[in-house]
C-alpha cells in the first residue's frame, strides 16, 4: 500500500496536475476573497469609528458651548453685574441683590448640573460662592495662577476678556475632576468687575465620553490634552482609570498612539491601526475638539473589530482544508482512474503490436499450411509410386530381358539415358499437353497404336523432341513392355528427386518457422545478421512470390548488428507483404541490402501501383489504411516505425505509380566485445 | 465409346506429376489424366477436352492457388458441365470456401493433404461408381 502510494504521489505526474488545477482557483479566490473582505471590513470600521467619534465630539463640543454660553450669558446678566458691585463694596451677602443672584444662578446649576458658580473680584479674590461657602475668601492673586486650573481659566477670561476654559483637575476636595470657565463681568463702561467661574464636573462629559454604543467589547474614547509628553484624558477611561492609564501608557509607551493623538489635539483628524497601551493592536479615529482645544481618539481592538472577518477567513480556511481534502481525494482517483486508462492503453498498444505480428503471422497460416502439406502429399505420393513402378519393372524385367535383342537394347538404353537426362517438371502443363498432341499426331501419321498412352508415357520421361529414330521401335507393339519398362525407372528417378525436392522445401519452410519468432519477446539484443531475417521471411512468402513475382536480390555483405530479430523479421515481413499486396501478385520484388560504413541500408522496390500522393503523409499514422475494411488493420507501417526507430533507425518511403521503394536504414552497431576492434585490425 | 478423362489442377508441379501417376497406378490407362498448374489453365483444358470429343468425368483440384481459387474454379466448372464430379483437394481451405463449393459446385468430397492414397482411390472410386 505505502509504496502503491508512493507510486500515485510521486510518480504520477497526473495528481500534481489535477491537485494544482483544482486548488488553484481555490487558492486565488479565498486570496481575493479575504483581502477585499479584510479592506471592505476595514473601511467599515474606521467609518463607523470616525462617525462615533464624530458623534460623541458634537455632543461634547456642544456640552461644552452651552455651558461657555451659560458662563458669558450669568456674566453679562444684570443681577450678577449688580450683585458683583455689590460685593465688591462689601454689601452683605443677605441682600436683595445677592439673594436674587443665588436664586438665579442655582436654576443654572440645577439645569446643568454644574458644582458650582463664583465670582472672583478683578484681583482674583473669591468673592462669591453659590454652592461652596468655603471658598469665600481665597485669593489667587496670592498663589500663582498656572498652578490651578481655575487659576488659569480666572487669567484668561481676566486678560482676554472672553469666556474661557480651563482643563480638568484632578483635586483632593472632589471625587471627579473638575473643569472651569471663566467669563468676565464687565460694568456700564466696560470696566472688569469681576470674573464669573462655572465649576463643573466630568460626569455629563463623561457619560458621553463613556457611551460604548457601537463600540462593542473593546471600545473606547479617550479625550484629553498632551500634557509633558503624555496623553492626559478628561476622563477615567473604559477599561482603566486616568492614573492606571498614564502609568500604564508611560510604561508601554505607544508611539504611535501618542502621535496621532498630539496630531488630533493640534487640529487633525485620521484613521488608522496601531498598539495600543494596553499593548493590543486597535484600529482607532482621532479628531479635534476646537471649543476644548481637545484631542479625540474612538478606538476598538482589532481582534473584535475584525472578527466577522477572522471567522469568515477561519471558516474559509475550514472549508479549505476540507476542499484540499476532497481535491486530494478526487485528484487521487481521477490520477488512478487516469493512470489505469494510460496503463490498460499501454497494454492495448503491446496487444495491437502483438495481434499484428499475429495477422501477419496469420496471413502466413495459410500459405504455410499449404507450403507443408503439399510437399508432405506429393512425398507421400512419390513413396507409393516408386513401391508401384518398382514391382512393375520387377514384373516386366523378365519379360523383355528374355526378347531382348542388342538392338531393342540400345533403343532402350537410349530413352532410358534420355529421360535420366531430362530436367523434371521444366513444362508446364499446357506445354506438356502441347507437345503431347503434336507426338500423338506424328505416331497417328505413323500408323501406330495407343498413341494416347505412348505420348503419355514419352512426354512424363521429358521425351518430346527428336522422335524420329523411335518410330520404328514404336511401331512393334510387343516394345510396348520395354517402354513401359524404361518410364518406370523414370518414374522411380522422378519420385525420389520429388521426394528430395519435397523435404528440403518442408524443412525450408520449418526452418523459416522457427526463425520467424525463435527469440521470444526478450529486451535483449542480439547479434543478427540482417540478410538471414529477409532471407526467412522470403521463404515464408514462398508460394506468394512463386508465381508472378521476380525477386531480384541486390545484396553486399554486411556486419551483424545488435538488434531484436523477431522484430526487425516483422518489418520486412510487413513490408514484403505491402509489395506483394501492392504488385497484386504480379511484378518485380527488389531487395537491396547495401553496406554504408556506419549503417545497413535494407530497400524493398516493388512495381505496384505506387501510394496515393494523398495517402503518402499518412502512411506512418497508426490505424491508417488504404485497404477495404477488414482486410488491414492499419497498423503495419506505424509499427514499423516504432520498431525501426527502437533500433535508432529510420525508414522513408518514394513512392510513384510502378514504382515504390522502402529505404530501412539501421545503425551498424558496435560489437559488445572488442571483437569489432579485432576484426577492423586484421 | 468416347474417352473419359479425370483432371487434376494444382499449382505445383509436384502434386500433379505424383497424384496422376498414382491415378494410373489404380485405374490403369481406363481414363486420360489431364493436368493444369492454375484455374485459367484447367478451364481451357475442359474445353479443348470437350472440343475433342472427350467426356470429362472428374475434376480434383486444389484451393489455394494463384489467380482463381478452388472452390471457384469448380462452380465455374459445375455451372457449365453439371455432370462433372466434383473434388477440392488442399492443404488448407477456409471452411467458408468448402462450404462455398458444397453449396455452388455439389463437392463430392474434399480431401485434405498430406493424403493417404487409399483415401484418395476410395473417394475418387465411389464418385466413379456414381457416375458411370
Amino acid at each position: 500500500m505505502n509504496s502503491f502510494f508512493k507510486g500515485i504521489f510521486f510518480k504520477n505526474i497526473f495528481f500534481g496536475w489535477i491537485l494544482l488545477v483544482t486548488l488553484a482557483p481555490f487558492g486565488i479566490i479565498t486570496y481575493l476573497e479575504t483581502t477585499t473582505s479584510y479592506n471592505a471590513l476595514h473601511n467599515e470600521i474606521t467609518k463607523n469609528l470616525s462617525l462615533i467619534a464624530k458623534m460623541k465630539g458634537t455632543n461634547i463640543e456642544n456640552f461644552i458651548i452651552v455651558s461657555k454660553n451659560n458662563a458669558t450669558q450669568a456674566a453679562n446678566s444684570p443681577f450678577v453685574i449688580a450683585a458683583t458691585k455689590e460685593l465688591l463694596q462689601g454689601e452683605s451677602d443677605k441682600t436683595r441683590m445677592v439673594k436674587e443672584l443665588n436664586e438665579y444662578l442655582a436654576n443654572i446649576i440645577q439645569q446643568y448640573h454644574y458644582v458650582d458658580i463664583m465670582i472672583l473680584s478683578p484681583l482674583g479674590k473669591v468673592i462669591y460662592s453659590k454652592n461652596q461657602p468655603n471658598m469665600i475668601g481665597r485669593d489667587y492673586s496670592e498663589i500663582p495662577l498656572e498652578t490651578t486650573e481655575l487659576g488659569k481659566t480666572f487669567d484668561n477670561a481676566k486678560t482676554l476678556l472672553g469666556t474661557s476654559l480651563s482643563n480638568f483637575q484632578q483635586t483632593p476636595q472632589y471625587k471627579e475632576p473638575q473643569l472651569y470657565i471663566g467669563s468676565p463681568i464687565l460694568g456700564e463702561s466696560k470696566n472688569l468687575l469681576g470674573v464669573l467661574i462655572i465649576q463643573m464636573n466630568n460626569v455629563d462629559i463623561a457619560k458621553v465620553i463613556g457611551d460604548t454604543e457601537g463600540l462593542g467589547d473593546t471600545g473606547e474614547t479617550i479625550v484629553g490634552t498632551v500634557e509633558m509628553g503624555q496623553i492626559t484624558p478628561t476622563t477615567p477611561l473604559r477599561h482603566t482609570s486616568i492614573a492606571e492609564f498614564m502609568s500604564k501608557e508611560k510604561s508601554n509607551t505607544s508611539k504611535k498612539m501618542l502621535a496621532n493623538f498630539r496630531n488630533a489635539t493640534l487640529g487633525e483628524k485620521g484613521v488608522g491601526g496601531f498598539v495600543d497601551y494596553r499593548g493590543k493592536e486597535v484600529l482607532a479615529s482621532w479628531r479635534y475638539l476646537p471649543s476644548m482645544n481637545w484631542g479625540m481618539l474612538v478606538k476598538i481592538d482589532s481582534e473584535e473589530s475584525l472578527q466577522p472577518l477572522i471567522s469568515f477567513t477561519k471558516n474559509i480556511f475550514i472549508m479549505g482544508a476540507l476542499t484540499f481534502i476532497f481535491a486530494v481525494i478526487l485528484a487521487y482517483l481521477v490520477a488512478l482512474k487516469l493512470q489505469n486508462t494510460l496503463d490498460s492503453l499501454n497494454k492495448t498498444q503491446r496487444q495491437l503490436i502483438e495481434s499484428e505480428k499475429m495477422a501477419s503471422l496469420g496471413n502466413l497460416v495459410a500459405g504455410v499450411a499449404h507450403e507443408i502439406n503439399t510437399p508432405l502429399g506429393a512425398i507421400n505420393a512419390s513413396t507409393s509410386n516408386i513401391m508401384h513402378s518398382l514391382t512393375r519393372a520387377f514384373g516386366l524385367l523378365p519379360t523383355v530381358m528374355q526378347n531382348l535383342s542388342s538392338e531393342k537394347l540400345a533403343y532402350f538404353y537410349d530413352l532410358l539415358k534420355r529421360s535420366l537426362k531430362s530436367k523434371i517438371f521444366l513444362l508446364s502443363s499446357r506445354e506438356e499437353r502441347q507437345y503431347k498432341n503434336m507426338l500423338m499426331e506424328k505416331l497417328e501419321q505413323n500408323k501406330i497404336e495407343s498413341v494416347d498412352i505412348i505420348a503419355d508415357r514419352l512426354v512424363e520421361m521429358g521425351i518430346y523432341a527428336d522422335i524420329d529414330r523411335y518410330i520404328p521401335f514404336l511401331r512393334d507393339k510387343n516394345n510396348f513392355d520395354i517402354l513401359q519398362l524404361a518410364y518406370n525407372f523414370h518414374s522411380i528417378y522422378k519420385n525420389v528427386s520429388n521426394i528430395g525436392t519435397s523435404v528440403s522445401q518442408t524443412s525450408k519452410i520449418i526452418f523459416a518457422l522457427r526463425n520467424y519468432s525463435h527469440y521470444e519477446h526478450s529486451d535483449e539484443k542480439v547479434l543478427a545478421n540482417v540478410r538471414d531475417g529477409i532471407e526467412i521471411v522470403l521463404t515464408l512468402y514462398y508460394n506468394q512470390l512463386k508465381h508472378g513475382i521476380q525477386v531480384i536480390k541486390n545484396y553486399q555483405e554486411v556486419p551483424d548488428i545488435l538488434c531484436y530479430v523477431d522484430e526487425l523479421n516483422q518489418v520486412w515481413s510487413n513490408l514484403i507483404q505491402n509489395a506483394i499486396y501492392a504488385m497484386k501478385q504480379e511484378g518485380t520484388l527488389t531487395i537491396s541490402i547495401l553496406n554504408r560504413q556506419d549503417h545497413i541500408l535494407v530497400a524493398i522496390a516493388d512495381t505496384g501501383s505506387g501510394i496515393p500522393p494523398a495517402a503518402k503523409p499518412r502512411i506512418f499514422e497508426p490505424f491508417f489504411t488504404t485497404k477495404r475494411r477488414g482486410e488491414g488493420t492499419g497498423l503495419g507501417l506505424s509499427i514499423i516505425k516504432k520498431i525501426i526507430e527502437k533500433h535508432n533507425g529510420n525508414i522513408q518511403v518514394e513512392s510513384e505509380p510502378g514504382k515504390t521503394i522502402f529505404t530501412v536504414a539501421l545503425p551498424i552497431n558496435s560489437l559488445p566485445t572488442g571483437e569489432s576492434n579485432r576484426s577492423n585490425h586484421v | 465409346m468416347s474417352k473419359k478423362a479425370i483432371i487434376c489442377v494444382d499449382d505445383e508441379k509436384m502434386v500433379l506429376s505424383s497424384i496422376k501417376e498414382q491415378l494410373r497406378n489404380n485405374f490403369l490407362d481406363k481414363y486420360i489424366y489431364e493436368t493444369a498448374d492454375n484455374a485459367n489453365d484447367a478451364l481451357e483444358l475442359v474445353e479443348e477436352l470437350v472440343d475433342k470429343g472427350v467426356v470429362v468425368i472428374l475434376i480434383v483440384s486444389d484451393w489455394l492457388m494463384p489467380g482463381i481459387k478452388g472452390d471457384e474454379l469448380l462452380i465455374k466448372i459445375h455451372n457449365k458441365y453439371p455432370n462433372v464430379v466434383t473434388i477440392m483437394l488442399t492443404g488448407h481451405a477456409d471452411e467458408e470456401a468448402i462450404h462455398n463449393a458444397e453449396k455452388n459446385a455439389n463437392l463430392f468430397a474434399c480431401i485434405r493433404k498430406p493424403w493417404e492414397e487409399k483415401t484418395l482411390v476410395k473417394i475418387i472410386s465411389s464418385a466413379l461408381a456414381r457416375v458411370e
